[in-house]
């Protein structure tokens, strides 16, 4: 590895074995040769679908996991042979309802995962203290976890990564669970840990949210990189073209077959939401396809047209769609 | 590290992972565990002795399961908080910390301490009042020494078995069901000893309480500390050698967890 990065990791390879009643031990590949690099101070997106391979990357990077083969380093530390110094320098955002301990208070669980970061006892009650004002949970700090919602507990699961002060922080879907606006709460954080020098790694299924914090999105599928750039990048890359949306005011048979029909198109949707008809036709670049849906559907039968580049959900889908054909 | 600094830690690590670990701390599990059930068992034992034997063996049953009892609470408490942990899932944040492993393992049984107090203060009480338990004769720096080892050990017994529970990804309930069975019929608590086949003896002798016990009733008797320091000392190295394999167990457990990837998600 060349070193100077925040994260990387080479040709990285994870199997699960697991031993069946017959006996026959089934594996399970995770990750498969994964490369990535993370600079200092960057916001880092990885996604991917369900099981392609990201939370077993966050794993390893933060010595939760061993990898079955490859490299990773952590601020140029390997996360097997240098695990300790690795873990000074990470926080770690889990998603869900585990990971912390129900019966105590918000403060209380700040002050116990402090005591795991070696923190002295005046830093340990300052970090709490800034990491419940950063997630917005100051109010709720002495009510015992067992009375939070869900969105509460996600917000302590912040302010427990946030906690060390770390220079690499990793997000594993951190925003599962939070309300609309705790989530845009959230997504403010995040610049702010990036002025602040942190490097992010933020695994997602918000293509939003991909799209607005990360400086450069790595996809995977099965184990794989299969594309990585910025997010324009992608859109750019793996979008189909353009995409023209129209919704019409009531259904118009074989429509959707004769789009097809149409040169530079290559895919096309449709559905009814009521009785308005809406139709999503994607095409090459430059193709003027509004032209063509109202000669086929009629002028009048067009309720609202806009042609405008795909968005990153549709070409992070298109290009899910070619790794798995593929 | 400066000292203060890591006591400080190890009695937040205590204290809070004893309030968020240890389920039996509301009012009615407390109760129960700790005051109710040793009590019943000594009326249980005891009434039983009485009618079936005699008063004096009533009462060597009563010594005797002040000795279980100690034991049972510490081993429940302690084996249910590491096994909650893992539960919990709040063990992956210790397995991705830098926290010194030792520190947190020994940090998971010292607040079950004063459990052990007030269980074997309950039990002599209730034997008292129930079977006439005389105190006249009691080497009393005998008796508490005595019941400071057995705590110890099975402090640290309980702590070895956590981290098989751990090892084993197996429940906590089914472990102490099989411990208090252990405990009630191999360590001399009801049944002598020497009275068990060879190697339901043998076993016993690797279990704690049992020479704790012998220590305790030696005391009990107000014999000579020369009759009493000799058990209490085999049960002391007995508790030291599970607190040495258990923490190299507990290393090796989270080893196997990150090898594995058995590790809960979240956490």
């Amino acid at each position: 590895m060349t070193g100077g990065y925040a994260i990387e990791c080479a040709e990285l390879r994870r199997v699960f074995r697991s031993r069946r009643l017959t006996g026959q031990v089934e594996e399970v590949v995770a990750l498969d040769s994964l490369s990535l690099q993370v600079r200092p101070g960057e916001v880092y997106g990885v996604l991917g679908p369900n099981g392609a391979g990201k939370t077993t990357a966050i794993r390893i990077f933060s010595t939760l996991l061993i990898p079955t083969a490859g490299a990773a380093q952590v601020m140029g530390h390997d996360v097997v042979k240098a695990a300790g110094e690795v873990r000074r320098r990470i926080g770690l955002i889990l998603g869900g309802e585990r990971g912390l301990y129900e019966r105590l208070t918000g403060r209380q669980n700040l002050q116990y995962f402090a005591s795991l970061y070696l923190m002295s006892p005046r830093r340990g009650a300052e970090r709490a203290e800034a990491a419940l004002e950063e997630v917005g949970l100051t109010h709720a700090a002495d009510r015992k976890v067992e009375q939070y919602s869900r969105g509460m507990r996600q917000r302590l699961h912040v302010a427990r990564g946030l906690l060390p002060d770390p220079d690499v922080i990793f997000m594993d879907e951190p925003t599962i669970g939070l309300d609309p606006e705790a989530a845009q709460d959230f997504r403010r954080l995040v610049p702010e840990l990036r002025e602040r020098g942190k490097t992010v790694l933020l695994t997602t299924h918000y293509m939003l949210e991909a799209d607005v914090l990360c400086e450069r999105i790595a996809v995977i599928d099965h184990g794989r990189l299969v594309a990585l750039d910025t997010a324009e990048g992608l859109k750019r890359r793996f979008g189909q073209g353009q995409v023209t949306e129209a919704t019409l005011r009531a259904a118009t048979p074989g429509l959707a077959d004769r789009l097809r029909a149409l040169r530079g198109v290559t895919a096309v949707e449709s559905d009814m939401e009521g009785a308005a008809q809406r139709v999503k036709v994607y095409a090459d670049a430059g193709r003027d396809i509004a032209s063509g849906l109202r000669n086929l559907a009629g002028a009048d039968a067009i309720q609202s047209i806009v042609t405008r580049e795909p968005s990153l959900e549709e070409a992070y889908l298109s290009l899910i769609r070619e790794s798995s054909a593929g | 590290m400066t000292m203060p600094t890591s006591v400080h830690r190890f009695a937040v690590q205590s204290y809070l992972s004893y309030r968020g670990l240890f389920l039996w701390l509301t009012p009615v599990s407390y109760v129960s565990n700790v005051v109710l059930r040793p009590v019943l068992a000594v009326m249980m034992f005891g009434f039983l002795a009485q009618y079936a034997i005699d008063e004096e063996t009533a009462r060597v049953y009563a010594v005797g399961l002040a000795g279980y009892s100690v034991g049972r609470i510490i081993a429940g408490g302690v084996m249910q908080s590491l096994y909650r942990d893992a539960a919990f899932g709040t063990l992956a944040a210790v397995y991705a910390s830098p926290v010194n492993r030792g520190m947190l393992y020994f940090s998971r049984c010292i607040l079950h301490v004063p459990n052990a107090v007030l269980v074997a203060a309950s039990v002599l009480v209730s034997a008292a009042v129930f079977l006439d338990l005389g105190f006249a004769q009691v080497d009393w720096g005998g008796l508490v020494a005595a019941f400071a080892v057995m705590t110890f050990s099975t402090m640290l017994f309980s702590l070895f078995v956590a981290t098989l529970i751990l090892l084993s990804g197996t429940g906590w309930a089914n472990w102490i069901i099989i411990l208090d069975g252990l405990l009630l019929s191999l360590t001399g608590i009801i049944i002598p000893t020497a009275e068990l086949p060879v190697v339901l003896f043998e076993i016993g002798q690797m279990l704690p309480v049992t020479h704790g016990l012998d220590g305790l009733r030696e005391a009990f008797a107000g014999g000579p500390s020369s009759g009493y320091w000799p058990d209490l000392a085999r049960e002391a190295i007995l508790g030291l050698g599970y607190g040495v394999v258990g923490l190299l167990l507990f290393r090796l457990a989270e080893v196997q967890a990150k090898r594995r990837g058995v590790l809960a998600r979240a956490g």
